[in-house]
């Protein structure tokens, strides 16, 4: 029988790495990110009898993840765009130039809106369209527009710093 | 890089390190949940306490109030710790009733009414307190006053007042004024992100 624990550790075993990345896009700080990941997890902690088949469980964890980043205020400098301070946790599969860009990537994510910041990142993490138009509440329409946009702005910032 | 699918192969090329054990993230969660129900549950929980002991130290224990008016007095200092212990409740209450995995939209809406409730009692709550607790104290000390002299009564009034104004005036008032601008910075916020959501749905 699948117990609380056993449901849980399913769940983070399988998403910690990817909200972790999502907060980190959001905050530009690991140590803030990390800290985002784990109340997002403590809500899922508290929250996880409640959940009901009404969606995936994916939407579920990204929804929950969403909303802390999004009430994660304390002060309007964390809202602020910022850069990403530390990234000696990251391990990239090739050297020194990828490191550089990622660098660069999470900077100009933290220069998106708040919510735009999210929801390039759940792109980059291959989350299917339907899934973010649930986890986001909009349209798939609308979401394809916005999308489009989105990566317009972030190629943009790109090239202009490359 | 221009092409957004080598972003993409960035993005998913690269992993997070440092990831704990879901044992030891197990705790964390644990202890974790444990201090926030002790930084909002048991403030409520001991103030209604306190409010009770007060009240019970002045009519059911062995000490009696020869004036009937000291007893309206701690009544009414027993109403402060009452009042903020069910103020501090109803906020455990809203916080627990937020469905964190309800839409963005809906959910920071709640957030800001919450602040925005919060808001509003620290605008009602000082000036209110600080005159329940001073009626209380006065009509209080009243009985206990009669056994001092004319000068030492004048000296204890003089004193308290200066004290009493002093803590309004000058602790209270910077301490709301902080509490307010860091309300309003995150009600501005959420009003912020609410707008960015509003704007998506076009």
């Amino acid at each position: 029988m699948l117990t609380k624990e056993t449901v849980f550790t399913s769940l983070y075993d399988s998403y910690w790495e990817k909200i972790v990345r999502l907060c980190l896009a959001y905050t530009g700080n690991y140590e803030e990110a990390k800290d985002l990941a784990q109340e997002s997890f403590l809500k899922a902690w508290q929250h996880i009898e409640k959940f009901r088949d009404e969606s995936a469980i994916s939407t579920w964890i990204y929804r929950i993840a969403v909303n802390t980043c999004l009430t994660h205020l304390r002060s309007s400098k964390r809202m602020s765009a910022t850069e990403l301070t530390e990234v000696k946790e990251f391990q990239l599969s090739s050297g020194v130039e990828d490191n550089e860009k990622l660098r660069l990537l999470y900077k100009m994510i933290s220069q998106l809106p708040e919510l735009e910041r999210l929801l390039i990142t759940l792109v980059l993490e291959e989350v299917p369209y339907p899934v973010i138009s649930e986890i986001l509440n909009i349209s798939q329409g609308n979401l394809r527009v916005r999308i489009h946009r989105v990566k317009q702005s972030l190629i943009q910032l790109f090239n202009q710093y490359e | 890089m221009s092409d957004f699918e080598n972003i993409r192969e960035l993005w998913v090329r690269h992993s997070v390190q440092g990831k704990p054990e879901s044992s030891l993230i197990l705790k964390a969660i644990k202890r974790k949940k444990r201090q926030a129900e002790k930084t909002q549950l048991m403030p409520g929980i001991c103030l209604l306490l306190i409010g009770c002991w007060l009240l019970r130290t002045g009519f059911f224990s062995s000490l009696h109030y020869q004036y009937q008016i000291s007893s309206v007095g701690l009544v009414f200092m027993a109403l402060v710790p009452v009042l903020q212990g069910v103020v501090h409740l109803y906020l455990f209450l809203r916080l627990i009733g937020l469905k964190i995995s309800d839409v963005p939209g809906s959910y920071i809406r709640r957030w800001e009414r919450y602040y925005h409730f919060r808001n509003i009692i620290i605008r009602i709550n000082p000036p209110v307190y600080f005159v329940l607790l001073n009626v209380g104290i006065v009509l209080n000390i009243i009985e206990m006053l009669r056994y001092y002299s004319f000068e030492s009564r004048i000296i204890i009034i003089i004193t308290y007042l200066g004290l009493i104004l002093f803590a309004y005036l000058f602790f209270g008032r910077k301490r709301i004024q902080k509490e307010r601008t860091e309300l309003n910075e995150i009600i501005s916020n959420l009003k912020k992100i609410q707008k960015q959501i509003e704007d998506t749905n076009f």
